[in-house]
């Protein structure tokens, strides 16, 4: 969470960003990545909820409900994968 | 598996696509059949619609063969992700040149013609260049580092004449561009103005592209499905029902673009292919326009020459030379094949003494 908290608190995919449904998530590719990079299982309806600008914390809400989770792990797992997609272009910080 | 029965199961993979209805594969097959199913799944670039028969039970499939299966559509998306960044990077470069484009096939259909963009895999670039542009479009790309698959027969024919351009990328996408939508006669019949006429736009990474009206997307498809090699690709079939006039307004702008390119029969034999191989039946009024379509001998002998046992490099260049409507052109044509083919040389002969024929003599 402190990765994600020092990003910034709202996110939203890059406009810029290619991306494919999968059976069991999401391939997605960036102007900057050399190959696309798949997110799966609950990543991919993270990258689901950001169509439209969220916020960390209820993306955390959601997805603890979505899958009975307690929020506090949704929200230690999601952290890395934030990271990365925010690393690697695919989603932006917005205020 | 014989590639035949593989074929024919894939088309049951493609005709649930299209129709909504399949026979469905109770059973797992065996390892061995799955392997060769699978392979021509990915042959036919059906990955998306196997992947999505087969987590909705209506293609049965053990845990591996499930997995190898999601395993072909990641890699079939990771192509298309892969050309769809490359369109971006061409289109981009062209349209600092001063070059428009459309975007046919591939990223077009996908986005425009199917639920998801994830049903549909291609494997290469396809646009669609004035042709007055068409060199400064190979100009631009092979600038990028493009190296031109095939040499222009002379020093115009991409201008006038050529169905398309083959230009390879340094990251080994292949770009093709196209001056029309088919080889040979029937290439030379459509109207390239009409052609482009009413474009419609799709969004691919934030940016706005354009693409063939739905009326001239469904022609392509039956073009490209009638046209195009010795055995029935299915992907085409899929485009077929998906670009499908769906009520009088669609079918009338059909009806006018076929009456003027005289490809009658080219479309009626796609519509009767895809009835066949996918049980697709177009509903009304496009079923009773399909029964009154009508074509004539000429077309029927140019349709000969694209495949099937009659199928002639030789005849689609004669047939060519019958589908270009000036004395002037023709020569020229016959010029420029003859540059590159022995067997052509017969063709200026054949044109120039026809034109001989027709030119008064001192006793008239």
């Amino acid at each position: 969470m402190a990765q994600a908290e020092a990003l910034g608190g709202r996110f939203v995919r890059a406009s810029d960003a290619l991306w494919r449904e999968l059976a069991d998530g999401v391939l997605l590719l960036s102007p900057s990545l050399p190959q696309p990079i798949a997110v799966l299982g609950p990543a991919a309806d993270a990258w689901d909820l950001l169509a439209e600008p969220t916020d960390v914390t209820d993306l955390v809400t959601e997805l603890a409900r979505r899958y009975q989770g307690d929020p506090d792990q949704v929200r230690r797992d999601l952290a890395p994968v934030l990271a990365e997609l925010h690393q690697s272009a695919l989603i932006v910080a917005v205020p | 598996m014989t590639d035949e029965r593989a074929w024919q199961l894939a088309a049951t993979v493609a005709a649930w696509t299209a129709t909504g209805y399949c026979v469905p594969v109770a059973t797992p097959l065996s390892d061995d059949r799955w392997r060769t199913f699978l392979g021509m799944i990915g042959t036919e670039r059906l990955a998306g619609p196997l992947a999505r028969a087969v987590q909705d039970g209506r293609v049965a499939a053990t845990e591996e063969q499930a997995d190898a299966c999601h395993d072909l559509h990641r890699r079939s998306m990771a192509t298309a992700l892969l050309l769809d960044r490359t369109l971006l990077e061409v289109v981009e470069r062209l349209a600092a040149d001063g070059v428009e484009v459309l975007v046919l096939k591939g990223s077009a259909a996908a986005h425009l013609d199917y639920e998801s963009p994830s049903l549909r895999s291609y494997g290469d670039v396809d646009l669609l260049v004035e042709g007055d542009r068409m060199d400064a479009a190979r100009v631009v790309l092979e600038g990028a580092g493009g190296q031109r698959l095939y040499v222009q027969r002379q020093s115009d024919f991409d201008r006038r004449f050529t169905k398309s351009v083959t230009v390879r990328m340094p990251n080994d996408v292949e770009v093709d561009l196209h001056r029309t939508l088919a080889p040979g006669p029937f290439g030379l019949t459509i109207d390239l103005e009409e052609l482009v006429a009413t474009p419609e736009p799709f969004v691919v990474g934030g940016v706005s592209l354009v693409a063939l009206a739905r009326s001239r997307r469904f022609v392509h498809s039956c073009y490209h499905a009638t046209l195009g090699r010795a055995r029935t690709r299915l992907v085409p079939l899929c485009d077929v029902v998906a670009t499908a006039p769906r009520d009088e307004w669609e079918l009338h702008a059909v009806d006018a673009l076929v009456r003027h390119w005289a490809c009658q029969l080219v479309v009626q034999r796609a519509l009767d292919t895809t009835t066949r191989t996918l049980g697709w039946e177009p509903v009304s009024p496009l079923r009773q326009w399909r029964a009154e379509l009508r074509s004539d001998r000429q077309k029927e002998r140019w349709l000969t020459a694209y495949s099937g046992a009659d199928r002639s490099d030789r005849r689609l260049a004669v047939y060519s030379l019958e589908a270009l409507p000036h004395w002037p052109e023709r020569i020229s044509y016959g010029s420029a094949l003859a540059r590159s083919s022995a067997t052509a040389r017969h063709l200026i002969g054949r044109a120039t003494r026809a034109r001989l024929r027709s030119r008064p003599t001192a006793k008239d």
